[in-house]
Order: C-alpha cells, then structure tokens, then sequence
C-alpha cells in the first residue's frame, strides 16, 4: 500500500474536529496564566540544619583536648621492657641453687646472678 | 672514556658493599673473676662499675676472652674447662655453659648493642671469689 493511500484512508476515516480559532487558545492560554504566575518562583526553602549555638567553639575544644590526651599518652607510654635474660635452666650441678636477675639502671645492663650455697653475697 | 668511568664505578661499588660490611655483628664473651677486694682489669671498668653498683664485690679480673661472629652457632673453650655452646635463634641467643662436661646453665639471652649482658656466679677456686661472663655484641 502507497503513502498517498493511506493518508487518504485515515485523513477519511479520522473523527471530524473543529479548529479553534487562534484568539480563543491565547486568551484561554492568558487566564490560566493569571491564575497561576510563572514568573514568581515557588517559595521554596531548603532545610539547612540549624548549628547548635557555640558548636564551633566546643568543637574547637574537644579536638584540641583529645589532641592533648594523645599526645600526652604518646609520650607518657610505658617502653616496652627489654628481657635481657629471656629464661634459664640449671644443670645438675647447680641444681639446687636459685638465681636472681638484676637491671643495672645506668646501663640498662643484666646480670643472671647464681645464687650458690656458700653465697653470703645477697644484691645490693 | 672507561678511564674517567673508573672512579665512579669504584665508588658505586664501595656503597653497594658498605652494608654487608656494616652488618657483621661481633660478640665479645669475656670470663671475669670477681673477689671481694681485687684490682680491675683496664678496660673491665664498665663492667666493675656495674658489679659494684649491684653486688658485694669490687675486684673485676679478665681470665679469658673469646669471640665470635653473630648470629652465633658456635662453641667456645675458656679458662677452667669451661664450655659455652651459643646459638642464634629468632629469640635470641641460646646459651649453654658446662663445665668439666658438666651442665652449669642454660639460658636464652637477649643483646642489645654495646649493652652487657652478665651471666655468673660460678664457683672460682679462689674463696669468695666467683666467675661471671660478660657478653657484648659490638658491630
């Protein structure tokens, strides 16, 4: 089927409608018009939330005092201890003797002292 | 060309080995015997004033001296039969003292440089005087 067919067969069979005239579309178009104002905008308000009053300043101050706990911790932090000696066992000769670890505060040195029978010698 | 090249690769070479050279770590053990009232071996000074500063004995005499590369799998002989087997392990240094084949200790220590690790109270064959050993590492 042709195009020029079938425009002839809707164009025939379409529903008859009657053709506004132009000045009745633009009046009707200029009373909706002055219901409804285009040209004002909607009064919209986004919500912005509301600061507490004086939040920046305790912000400000809890920062600065966790700041100062870290820091103070970071500097205060027990070290972590230095086992010189890490264990020990006697032989059979020594079997019956205890012993004693000692930390030179000056050198941080170590000493495993043997405590014998004929010890008269205790620490200082 | 090569001649002028030379100097730096000389010197390339010289920074490349500079580490491995670095990281030998030696460890010094000496045998000291401690006495009531005896002199101190020169260069025992640090190692007197630390047994002084801990323990009833001033005197600090160097019997022997042994060395070795760390980390240690090694056994060293002292004076007055003793024995000392050492060996590195990702704890530390395993330590085990014998005397005459006799078992005296065992132990596992931890060094820091420069920092002496003392170990003794041994019986010395002088009365009241007593063995100890002190380990070092140096690099």
């Amino acid at each position: 089927m042709k195009h020029e067919t079938l425009k002839t067969i809707i164009t025939k069979h379409a529903p008859q409608q009657a053709i506004r005239p132009a000045e009745a579309f633009w009046s009707e178009c200029k009373q909706y018009a002055h219901e409804q104002s285009q040209t004002t905008p909607l009064s919209f308000q986004p919500t912005v939330p509301r600061r507490v009053k004086g939040f920046y300043p305790a912000f400000v101050s809890l920062t600065s005092l966790a700041a100062l706990v870290i820091l103070y911790f970071s500097l205060h932090a027990t070290p972590e201890i230095h086992r010189a000696v890490n264990s020990f066992q006697f032989g059979e000769t020594l079997a019956h003797n205890g012993a004693v670890v000692l930390n030179d505060e000056t050198t941080d040195a170590t000493i495993l002292w043997i405590m014998t029978n004929d010890t008269e010698e205790t620490p200082l | 060309m090569i001649k002028r090249l030379l100097p730096l690769m000389l010197m390339l070479l010289t920074v490349i080995a500079a580490p491995s050279q670095a990281a030998i770590e030696m460890l010094t053990v000496k045998l000291v015997k401690l006495t009531k009232t005896g002199r101190v071996t020169p260069g025992l000074e640090e190692v007197a004033a630390i047994i002084q500063r801990n323990l009833p004995y001033s005197g600090c005499e160097q019997i022997d001296q042994k060395a070795c590369v760390l980390p240690a799998n090694a056994t060293l002989t002292f004076h007055d039969s003793y024995e000392m087997k050492l060996h590195s392990q990702e704890a530390g240094l395993s330590v085990t003292i014998t005397q005459k084949r006799r078992l005296l200790i065992s132990t596992r220590i931890t060094l820091k440089a420069e920092t002496p690790v003392i170990i003794g109270g041994f019986f010395a064959e002088t009365k009241g005087a007593k063995h100890i050993f002190v380990f070092q590492s140096s690099q």
